[in-house]
């Protein structure tokens, strides 16, 4: 058959897993602490009719064979850590990061999760939670008398409880950082898991080594720039277009070969 | 039997076979890198035929005579990624295996190492390049620095003859010639898009098209003009 088809073929679904990715970005747009994902391609291998370098004649050498390419593939779906735009929620248990570092999440498996969402809660034994209930890591009690709360640009966190009038210092938090965040695994939910290929994680305070300082009262919004994404969005509906009309093409080809014999 | 309708036939599988290549550079119109094909097509046993001093009456059949890659440089398009890098020029980065690339959407691996998507390393001038925890910078020269320390610099190679450069799919190229370093500079930031112009790709499907059609109109033609000897000549 007509490799053509199949090379269209997959042509199509790559740029099928692009709009996927695209989708996905701009579901997200809106989520605190998303990272854009992105769809690479790597053409797939080539058919060698003639291998590069074989004999074409006495002493010749083909120079560069004839291979014909099979078409693409999708060689990864990368996650761009670039930093999100911050906004001001002056919401004192809101939490960003300017930097490298994710905040550790205890999961109830009792592993660690990580996340740039810093939306943070109390949950009803004061302990600080995220969106889903899950207990950051290491794990910081809120009285329940305080009346302020304040976290500082490298982590510690201290109260001022109703009968005092200095702060109290109740832990520090700790944040953790990756030599390649794009190999983290992504659980939904905003959480990241560490995986062989993200290498272990290191841990470290805020402010120190590049894992970036903490901002009170400002959350990290998603990545993801709409324009970019629809610019992309419209290259790929129309490479999946040329893609059909490829394997068109090719159809018409063997219609015209059937009606040789009459 | 007739000549003629084999060297429509012959015709008409060459424009398959382009097909083949127009659509592979469709498939690959969003790849990063990827440099297009294209097929020359020669006359086919002319030149034996003279090589053997025989009478030769013009009557000849088409065949490929080899498929050309597209070497221009493809458009560069902003990432902002810190670990995306473009060459500006000629010139391939180096993998290890021997292999060469111009897709630079690089990345970290779990020890620390600068490779591509599918794991291999990237090489500096001193073999496989660290990245640690931190900013990276990559200068125009290919210089890795991180945090303002210097790495190494990424190695950029050239051929004498581009041609030798062969592809090998997973967006590398592989060569058995000497390679030796290049003068281009270094983006980063920047992805290198893939050369393929889609219009002209369209453009040359269509023609392929309407050429393979022609072929098929000529072997109809001669399958007439058999069927007339066979059936209507002896009909008296």
């Amino acid at each position: 058959m007509q490799r053509s088809l199949f090379i269209a073929a997959t042509g199509m679904t790559a740029q099928q897993t692009n709009i996927n990715v695209i989708s996905n970005n701009l579901a997200n747009v809106n989520t605190y602490g998303y990272k854009q994902g992105r769809a690479e391609f790597q053409d797939l291998m080539y058919q060698a009719i003639i291998s590069p370098g074989a004999q074409t004649a006495e002493g010749m050498v083909s120079p560069t064979g004839e291979q014909i390419g099979l078409g693409v593939r999708p060689a990864a779906v990368g996650k761009i850590f670039k930093q999100g735009d911050f906004i001001n929620t002056g919401n004192e248990m809101d939490l960003a990061i300017e930097g490298q570092g994710f905040f550790q999440i205890l999961m109830p498996d009792g592993t660690i999760a990580y996340t740039r969402s810093g939306a943070f809660k109390l949950n009803q034994d004061g302990n600080i939670v995220n969106d889903s209930g899950y207990p950051l890591e290491p794990a910081i009690t809120v009285p329940n008398d305080t009346v302020s709360f304040s976290v500082s640009t490298d982590g510690i966190v201290s109260v001022l409880q109703n009968t005092q009038t200095s702060y109290t210092q109740l832990g520090q938090i700790e944040l953790a950082r990756f030599v390649n965040p794009s190999g983290l695994k992504a659980l939904g939910k905003n959480l990241f898991q560490q995986t062989d290929a993200s290498g272990a994680e290191t841990l470290g305070t805020a402010t120190q080594d590049g894992f970036g300082s903490i901002a009170q009262g400002f959350l990290e919004t998603s990545n993801v720039s709409v324009v970019d994404e629809m610019v992309n969005m419209i290259v790929a509906q129309r490479a999946y277009e040329f893609n059909s009309k490829a394997i068109q093409t090719s159809d018409e080809m063997l219609q015209t070969a059937n009606n040789l014999k009459r | 039997m007739y000549k003629g309708i084999y060297i429509a036939a012959s015709g008409a599988v060459s424009k398959m076979k382009e097909l083949e290549l127009v659509s592979n550079n469709i498939a690959n119109s969003n790849t990063y890198g990827y440099k297009l094909d294209r097929m020359g097509f020669r006359d086919f046993l002319l030149t034996e035929l003279n090589e053997m001093q025989q009478y030769n009456d013009g009557r000849d059949m088409t065949y490929h005579s080899g498929i050309y890659t597209d070497r221009t440089m493809g458009g560069l398009i902003h990432t902002g990624n810190q670990l995306d890098v473009a060459i500006n020029g000629t010139g391939y980065f180096v993998l290890d295996g021997n292999k060469y690339t111009r897709n630079g959407n690089f990345k970290v691996n779990s020890e620390g190492f600068l490779v591509n998507d599918d794991g291999r390393l990237v090489q500096g001038t001193n073999g496989p390049i660290e990245i640690p925890n931190g900013d990276v910078n990559v200068s125009s020269n290919g210089n890795i620095s991180v945090n303002g320390v210097f790495m190494d610099r990424l190695q950029i190679v050239d051929f004498a003859d581009p041609k030798t450069v062969y592809k090998q799919g997973d967006s590398t190229f592989a060569s058995q010639e000497e390679a030796f370093q290049s003068n281009s500079t270094v983006e980063q930031g920047h992805l290198e898009t893939s050369n393929v112009n889609i219009v002209r790709e369209m453009v040359n499907m269509i023609e392929l098209y309407r050429e393979y059609e022609s072929h098929q109109k000529i072997m109809q033609a001669f399958d007439e003009a058999t069927s007339k000897v066979t059936n209507d000549m002896a009909r008296l």
